[in-house]
């Protein structure tokens, strides 16, 4: 069939084309419903939500994230997901595609799922026995960390308790764990300083962290086979009367809810919960919280948002771009210098210690390396200068990594402490960084610059303009601050610096089709000239 | 669940109220869609705006003041012992925990 497919074996009637499906007959508004291709479930709609009327008909268009697996022959059935019942079934060619059927699976073949925030997972349920019984038991071992050595209440919360208290097993449409702890504190300060020294403690222990707000960190559980899952750490507690459950949860409970806590079963393995599950659940997920419903949504509350995202949010500006970014495959970045990279070197060439700020896959530091000069490659996203750190490892140059968060102040002075101690002091080099951080991050580059170039050493920094902004790009222009190079520099003097060479224009950083108009600056931080 | 109302409706709803009692001479309130009630809102909206942007620039403080804290307690003592290897031991290890 090359036209839209339609089924009518049911009493619902389902046509299918690129753009979705359309439903026609008697949908429950208060159900569920599983869309399965080629047997696979790969959404789930609320009727209410997602489907739009349309005379007697039912529409839903595609969500974004399928579309580019749709290509091909597609056996689709809707069924109703708390009793299994299918209500619909189509067939379709997607694409006008007539060979191959659609797939919807990840780089390592396992299927995929849209969770509720429109992305695709890879559900818990795609698991095999083995890696679900090791996860489980990582979950039991970080718990026990938490509650001993951390020396807080912890206990599995969100969806995982959801599972736990119905099935006894995680959720299977779920795609990683939660884990939330009690704070002793009230005060979002003191509660922002009790999760710091809960992640030190943490990372003493051996696990590896990453720290997604003052009160959220994830850790990533290897599961053999180059398979892992993440779990994440809520920091959950009482302010003015209110218990918040970072990031959707404000709710007025007792401490009786919460504490002392209880256990459940998950898997057949005892895990701490809170004192009254069932009612933290019912106030977190409704009423109807025992009846299966993977396409649940929070209730957005503007206001709970603008709460937790004040006192604790900031650290993860850009982050989620970056983090697709990394995934991409490496032939998007050259492997090569930037002209930046050269420009440095021909002009101001040096032995001293390079740090490359937003490192990104590291192309520059690399390169700055194999010139003969020591570097330090910064960026908050590790994934990205991974393949780096092990070319540089085999050609034996001397090139040091580190997970690097501008926006964590903390690090910020670390970082600018120990490289204050250095016994000469470093350059420091952020090409394409500038523009990629929003004004608190650049803020906190001055005030690396200011502890670490003190005694001498330059800073070396290239970013778009705000001529840059109506220009074509090749990646998306999404998260970019186009900055006016006057601004730049006045920031640069506010802090203490002043700008030894300024140079603007385009053909500066050609790549590929792209030619932004970008600014070159070279800033000092000492009193005198001495460099 | 805490259930926010955004605050430009509850403040267009206190005006509409307001408005609604004061009676003008003629009996009748002036229309909703009025030129005053309109520039009243709008004139209110922005205050909202940059209100809650005050707001938010407050609650901004509680992070940094915990990490300025956090840096202080967790570095201060080494300084204080003026113990130079303790101090960069500490450092890096500080620097490799966050």
């Amino acid at each position: 069939m090359s036209g839209p497919g339609d089924g009518r074996t049911r009493a619902v009637s389902m046509s299918v084309d690129d753009e979705g499906i359309k439903l026609v007959g008697s949908i429950d508004e208060d159900l569920t419903y599983d869309v399965l291709i080629n047997d696979h479930h790969v959404w789930s709609l609320q009727p209410r939500r997602d489907l739009t009327k349309r005379g007697r008909a039912c529409v839903a268009p595609w969500p974004k994230a399928l579309v580019r697996y749709l290509s091909g022959y597609g056996s689709l059935v809707v069924r109703e997901h708390v009793t299994g019942q299918p209500v619909a079934e189509a067939e379709y060619w997607f694409g006008g595609v007539r060979q191959g059927l659609v797939s919807v699976v990840g780089s390592s073949g396992s299927p995929l799922l849209l969770d509720k925030w429109g992305r695709l997972i890879r559900p818990l349920a795609g698991d095999d026995e083995a890696a679900q019984g090791r996860l489980m038991d990582a979950v039991v071992q970080l718990l026990e960390t938490l509650n001993g050595a951390c020396g807080v209440p912890a206990f599995i919360c969100f969806g995982t308790l959801l599972g736990a208290v119905r099935d006894g097993a995680p959720i299977g449409h779920d795609n990683d764990i939660d884990v939330g702890y009690l704070s002793a504190f009230e005060h979002p300060v003191d509660i922002a300083r009790e999760a710091y020294r809960v992640s030190r403690v943490l990372h003493e222990q051996g696990w590896k962290a990453r720290r997604g707000s003052a009160v959220r960190i994830n850790t990533r559980i290897s599961l053999g086979a180059g398979q892992s899952r993440a779990i994440d750490i809520f920091t959950c507690a009482w302010v003015e009367g209110v218990l918040y459950m970072p990031s959707d949860v404000g709710i007025r409970v007792p401490r009786e809810t919460m504490l002392p806590l209880g256990s459940v079963t998950m898997l057949g393995r005892e895990v701490p919960a809170p004192a009254d599950p069932e009612s933290l659940l019912a106030l977190t997920y409704g009423p109807g919280w025992r009846v299966p419903d993977p396409s649940f949504q929070y209730e957005k509350s503007r206001g709970l948002r603008r709460r937790l995202d004040g006192w604790y949010g900031g650290l993860n500006h850009g982050r989620k771009y970056w983090d697709a970014f990394a995934k991409q495959p490496t032939r998007v970045v050259p492997k090569g210098p930037t002209p930046f990279a050269r420009w440095v070197a021909a002009k101001w060439p040096s032995s001293r210690l390079l740090v490359d700020v937003g490192t990104g896959t590291a192309r520059d530091a690399l390169w700055m390396a194999g010139k003969g000069r020591p570097v330090l490659g910064a960026d908050y996203v590790p994934s990205a200068f991974r393949a780096a750190r092990r070319r540089s490892a085999a050609r034996g140059l001397d090139v040091r990594f580190k997970a690097f968060n501008i926006n964590d102040t903390r690090e910020v002075l670390a970082l600018g402490a120990l490289l204050s101690r250095e016994e000469e002091p470093p350059d420091l080099y952020a090409r394409f960084f500038l523009h990629a951080v929003n004004e608190a991050g650049r803020a906190n580059l001055w005030r690396l610059a200011q502890m670490s170039l003190r005694r001498g050493g330059l800073l070396f920094a290239e970013f778009r303009t705000h001529r840059d902004a109506k220009l074509p790009h090749v990646f998306p222009a999404a998260q970019r601050f186009f900055l006016d190079p006057d601004d730049v520099v006045a920031e640069i003097q506010g802090s203490g610096g002043h700008v030894v060479s300024r140079t603007q224009g385009r053909g500066l950083a050609v790549f590929g089709r792209e030619d932004p108009h970008v600014c070159r600056l070279v800033a000092s931080w000492t009193r005198g000239t001495e460099t | 669940m805490e259930n926010v109302t955004s605050p430009v409706r509850v403040v267009r709803d206190k005006v509409k109220a307001r408005l609604s009692t004061k009676q003008p001479a003629s009996g009748r309130p002036p229309p909703a869609s009025s030129p005053d009630m309109r520039r009243q809102i709008a004139r209110l909206r922005r205050r909202v705006e940059q209100l809650e942007a005050e707001v938010q620039e407050n609650r901004r403080l509680n992070r940094r003041l915990a990490e300025l804290t956090d840096v202080v307690q967790e570095l201060l003592v080494p300084i204080s012992q003026r113990d130079e290897e303790k101090l960069r031991e500490r450092l890096e290890k500080y620097s490799e925990s966050l």
